[in-house]
């Protein structure tokens, strides 16, 4: 429980040093957001009013002390090209880039983990190394060929199977669900398919590394076949290495779509970002820049969680080490703890 | 008959004309009768502990068995994978060397011990329980080890649970291979009465594996010598002690002598 705790505390302190990272390298950046809202037309006394408005014209440490106290009550700030509310236009952007990174990171399980096994459960030679090759090929596809090759495969329209859309989100959303989903399939497996081949060679050589230990041997000596002690035991001790690959992969998706979102017209997060970019919109992009920051750091502080509850290991070591040990050891060998592993 | 090996080889399966397969163990012989001990002694490397996981089927899939074992009426050498895994378990039990790097680090002790159970027998919660917990008695656990991790016990407890588990379900054979290495001398002693106080309750054979003939001196009647691979003496342990003929075996016999200080008599 107090591991929990510490690690709830490390993640807002790393997230308030982040903020603080983001908001000074903002202000070190050229361009000047009330100059571009002004327009080129604007006089030097417009600009300064502009810049009052904004509030840019306090000291840095109020304006960082504004950013924070107006997130803490739910407040992003505003756009102010569109004039949206950021908040707003993150959650909206949101419904494309969460999904799309949710079905990726599906899809990406679905190929990964059961080739995985197989690349290293497969009595066959050549379906081991067949598997190892597709693997190093699939992963070094990039996304934007790899996205083109499946829209020239399934595009409607131009694709030799032109079964799926290749353009744009429908305007209602998720209100015409079908759509939404199948104007996301060939984005989700452009980058699931990238990501399901990274996914397979860390489940391979997570299981490579225990296939020949002694807790396999032992699950065989207890009645598993190889196959089964590879599938039970070892995917269980190769768990929390999948988990975190899993996690990052997830993080990495939600910011690294950009490529894809462009290839297939899709209004998400990762374009947001860029438009706010060039617009120099530094008080809208600092809010998005924390969000995603927040996100990457959420996912970190989940997959270390997930570990600790998956190893029994990690509980001993956060809990004093030896007092977990001395707990229970008794008098039948001199309780004796060996320092062996 | 417990076990009847004939002419057993491993070798290190070929990869291409560049690797060609090379020879491990060679045509190894050796029978263990019903309720029999017998000790298959060696210095490190010469093949003992792959002999043992031949006869359980267990070898590294990049090695390959080739000859006869016998377990019962079971050829164990090219069958069918289920069929094997259905053998081991139930009919033998096995122990290995080092329990820190076998017990399944994330499952308790009581889920270890009742491992073959599950896979072999389809008995409700309680008997498990009731089984597993009559095992922890029988190696002198405490009760309220049933929900430790392995990482929560000394050495000497960890092998007690591993023992625990190899008998659990009374197989015929027990193959022990090395199993007091990783312990101290003290505990090594007790260890091995108590293996071989439980094998002769049950009336079961063991196969004990070790390059210490201080240990197998208190474990088994007979033994077998093996070096580079190959049998290259057996007889009865108490024989081999006084009158070793091979010079591999008279250094073994002297490495046991020497090592316990008042004297190979008294190890």
């Amino acid at each position: 429980m107090t591991f929990v705790l510490k690690r709830c505390a490390a993640f807002v302190v790393a997230l308030i040093v982040q903020s603080a990272a983001i908001f000074v390298c903002l202000r070190i950046l050229p361009g000047d957001l009330a100059m571009v809202v002004g327009g080129t037309s604007s006089t030097p006394e417009q600009v300064a009013r502009i810049r009052q408005q904004l509030g840019l014209d306090q000291p840095y440490p109020v304006q960082y002390w504004n950013w924070l106290s107006g997130i803490l009550h739910g407040d992003l700030g505003t756009a102010q090209l569109s004039g949206a509310s950021v908040a707003g236009e993150i959650a909206d952007r949101l419904q494309v880039t969460l999904p799309l990174a949710l079905m990726g990171l599906a899809v990406a399980l679905a190929i990964g983990l059961p080739l995985g096994v197989l690349s290293v459960t497969s009595r066959s030679a050549r379906v081991r190394r067949g598997l190892q090759i597709a693997a190093i090929v699939a992963g070094s596809i990039p996304a934007l060929w790899g996205g083109l090759l499946l829209i020239m495969l399934l595009g409607r329209g131009v694709g030799l199977l032109g079964v799926l859309p290749s353009q744009g989100f429908p305007v209602r959303g998720w209100h015409a669900f079908g759509r939404a989903l199948s104007s996301l399939a060939l984005p989700a497996l452009s980058v699931g398919i990238i990501a399901g081949a990274e996914f397979m060679r860390y489940t391979r050589s997570a299981l490579l590394e225990v296939r020949d230990s002694d807790y396999l041997a032992q699950a065989m000596a207890c009645g598993m076949t190889r196959a089964q002690a590879v599938r039970t035991v070892g995917l269980r001790l190769a768990a929390p290495q999948i988990v975190s690959v899993a996690g990052l992969t997830f993080a990495g998706m939600l910011t690294g779509v950009i490529v894809v979102e462009n290839l297939f017209a899709l209004p998400g997060l990762a374009t947001l970002l860029m438009d706010d970019l060039g617009n120099r919109d530094l008080l809208a992009v600092q809010s998005e820049l924390l969000v995603l920051t927040a996100f990457f750091l959420f996912m970190g502080l989940v997959v270390d969680l997930v570990h600790h509850a998956l190893d029994p290991r990690l509980k001993a070591a956060a809990s004093g080490g030896a007092d977990g040990a001395d707990g229970v050891a008794d008098g039948t060998d001199g309780a004796r703890k060996e320092g062996t592993r | 008959m417990s076990l009847i090996v004939h002419d057993l080889t491993v070798d290190v399966a070929a990869r291409g004309r560049r690797a060609p397969a090379r020879p491990i163990v060679r045509g190894v012989d050796l029978r263990v009768d019903d309720g029999e001990r017998v000790g298959l002694v060696g210095p490190s490397g010469s093949g003992k502990s792959m002999v043992s996981r031949a006869i359980l089927g267990i070898l590294p899939p990049h090695l390959t068995a080739g000859g006869s074992v016998l377990l019962g009426d079971t050829q164990m050498i090219g069958a069918d994978e289920n069929i094997a895994a259905s053998m081991r378990g139930s009919y033998t039990g096995a122990v290995f060397q080092n329990p820190a790097a076998a017990l399944n680090p994330v499952r308790t002790v009581g889920q270890s011990i009742a491992l073959p159970l599950r896979l072999h027998y389809e008995l409700d919660r309680d008997e498990i329980r009731e089984r597993v917990l009559r095992q922890m008695r029988a190696v002198e656990l405490p009760e309220r080890l049933e929900s430790a991790y392995p990482h929560e016990l000394s050495g000497g407890q960890r092998q007690r649970v591993a023992i625990a588990a190899a008998l659990v379900t009374s197989p015929r054979l027990i193959i022990a291979d090395e199993p007091t290495t990783a312990l101290d001398a003290v505990v090594q002693r007790r260890i091995v009465d108590l293996l071989v106080s439980l094998v002769d309750d049950l009336g079961s054979s063991l196969l004990f594996i070790t390059h210490d003939f201080a240990v197998l001196k208190r474990a088994t009647t007979r033994c077998y010598v093996m070096e580079a691979g190959r049998i290259v003496e057996e007889g009865a342990t108490e024989a081999l002690l006084h009158d070793a003929r091979h010079a591999v075996t008279q250094s073994l016999v002297e490495a046991a002598t020497a090592l316990s200080l008042r004297g190979g008599e008294e190890a």
